[in-house]
């Protein structure tokens, strides 16, 4: 009989957007062939309201069984800035904290008291995001049994009490990439607790058909952004940078978003937003693009980028973040800009030198052949569950 | 691996931006990437060096330079030269001076920054060497308390 290990993660589902999500739903899947895997998690999809949106208690996806459960009080935006204010000034009392995280949410106590009543069932808990209520609250009842996957990138809440506890609780640590366990052992000087690094494994597509997707959304010559379209991910700074290189710049050049939109898009005929799109028009869609640009400043690993990279589109992302910089250098494979002119200056070379930018994305689709595969990322978790 | 090297792209772009002379008021709207109060500019001593030896190459102006050219043209501008020349020349001086000064100053701070790295790394390394006799002195109680 196969161990049962438990996944704690604040959504989960077919319909969730969010990397850490959908890498969750991913690592659960592949170690089903080796383990009895289950995820708790809530009734949760959309991350800022926390709104109960799924109605089952329990379901079966792809073969993982889901225990969900209530969200008790949904987002409120209103208190949740008033608190997040008192953060940002520096004048968020220690006692505080608790109440920060509550509000930050998803706030529900039924799934602590399950992961509290059911340590026994588990050999071990995977709790995956260090910012949310369910780890925070659900990690220190059975730290004895916990492998964090923290997705931390150098963010100020790293600053708080209440997470600089956390950081010293799990048996293990499963990072996405060396600069987040840098980061980690830098900030908590943690280093004498085991771990490993994880990632994700990508499928590189075998059947790709470029000019069909190109037909049927009309696209010709443009650069492609792929994620939420928020301003944590910048996205705003990308839209203004964009129509600056328009002005700036004749040509027929276009910016196409493929995401759910958080917040306005500008009315330009040069952006075309389509909207969320399933994964094989993604993929076809990233592969078209002349590049990829990913202007998010707080990534912990970007499966985009590395997916742009398996089709061998070229990739610019935003330097002030070091793991996509880290990806860039470790792959020889990618650009990161600073500003603005280091923008255009990219892209403008990247349209015109062929032969550098396609040795480029030879560098960097052997980067995601030689450090993201499944069979790496699913030992290695193993191992550390294994260690419990 | 392609014979290619990312860092390399990436200062030929930053030496092509800085020959075009960009600045931020080309722009119409602030950088704000380079403004974010949550961050801190990437220091890279290698550009740092880099700008400091244009900075020495560079730092003195003569304001001759120029070829005004010939016929009747060149004739005026070599009469309207003569004719400011006595202010121009004491004003470029002056400038040059403090251009030399600047390129100085900026040498320094290299200079320093420079010796600060010698010291942070001789005091790294004398870290590790503590740090490995802790640990042989952690190993030697544990040792002492087993027995």
């Amino acid at each position: 009989m196969k161990d049962k290990i438990c996944f704690v993660v604040q959504r989960y589902g077919l319909d969730v957007n969010g990397g850490a999500e959908l890498q969750c739903r991913l690592f659960a899947e592949h170690l089903l062939k080796r383990y009895d895997v289950e995820v708790v998690t809530t009734k949760a999809i959309d991350y800022i309201s926390w709104k109960n949106e799924y109605l089952l208690n329990e379901e079966t996806i792809n073969g993982v069984r889901i225990k969900r459960f209530p969200v008790e009080r949904e987002r409120n935006l209103k208190s949740f800035d008033e608190i997040n204010k008192k953060f940002v000034k520096g004048t968020l009392g220690k006692d505080d904290e608790k109440k920060w995280v509550e509000e930050q949410g998803p706030l529900s106590t039924q799934l602590i008291d399950y992961i509290k009543a059911n340590k026994k069932t588990y050999k071990a808990f995977v709790f995956f995001t260090y910012l949310y209520y369910p780890t925070v609250m659900g990690l220190p009842e059975v730290a004895d049994k916990a492998i964090f996957v923290p997705e931390a990138h150098d963010e100020p809440f790293l600053k708080m009490d209440i997470y600089k506890r956390l950081f010293y609780m799990p048996r293990a640590f499963f990072f996405n990439t060396e600069e987040e366990k840098h980061l980690v052992q830098q900030k908590f000087h943690n280093e004498n607790i085991p771990c490993l690094i994880g990632g994700i494994g990508i499928d590189i597509p075998e059947n790709l058909n470029v000019d069909e997707y190109k037909k049927k959304y009309d696209l010709n010559d443009y650069i492609v952004y792929v994620g939420r379209i928020d301003e944590g991910k910048n996205c705003h700074i990308l839209f203004r940078y964009f129509e600056e290189y328009k002005k700036r710049n004749n040509n027929a050049l276009k910016l196409v978003l493929v995401g759910n939109p958080v917040i306005d898009i500008p009315i330009n005929d040069d952006i075309i937003p389509l909207g969320f799109v399933d994964d094989e028009d993604k993929t076809n869609i990233i592969a078209g693009a002349k590049i990829l640009v990913l202007p998010s400043k707080f990534e912990s690993l970007s499966m985009v980028v590395l997916e742009a990279m398996s089709v061998k589109t070229p990739v610019m992302v935003n330097g002030k973040c070091e793991v996509l910089k880290g990806h860039c250098i470790r792959s020889n494979g990618a650009l990161y800009y600073n500003n603005y002119f280091e923008f255009e200056g990219q892209i403008n070379y990247l349209l015109s030198h062929e032969k550098e930018s396609d040795m480029m994305c030879e560098n960097a689709k052997q980067y995601v052949e030689d450090n993201y595969q499944w069979s790496v990322v699913v030992d290695n978790l193993s191992t550390l569950v294994e260690g419990i | 691996m392609s014979d290619v090297n990312v860092e390399v792209i990436m200062r030929e772009i930053r030496n092509d931006i800085r020959r075009k002379g960009f600045t931020e008021e080309m722009l119409s709207f602030d950088d704000v990437e380079g403004r974010d109060p949550y961050l801190t500019l990437d220091f890279n001593i290698d550009e740092l060096k880099d700008t400091i030896e244009q900075l020495q190459e560079n730092n003195y102006v003569s304001w001759k330079a120029n070829s005004v050219g010939h016929g009747i043209k060149g004739l005026v501008k070599r009469i309207i030269r003569k004719m400011v020349g006595f202010v121009v020349a004491q004003a470029m001086d002056a400038q040059n001076m403090y251009n030399r000064n600047v390129a100085n100053a900026f040498m320094e701070v290299q200079e320093y920054i420079d010796s600060q790295n010698r010291l942070t790394n001789q005091y790294r390394k004398r870290i590790c060497e503590l740090q490995d006799r802790v640990e042989e002195l952690e190993r030697l109680i544990g040792e002492c308390n087993e027995r």
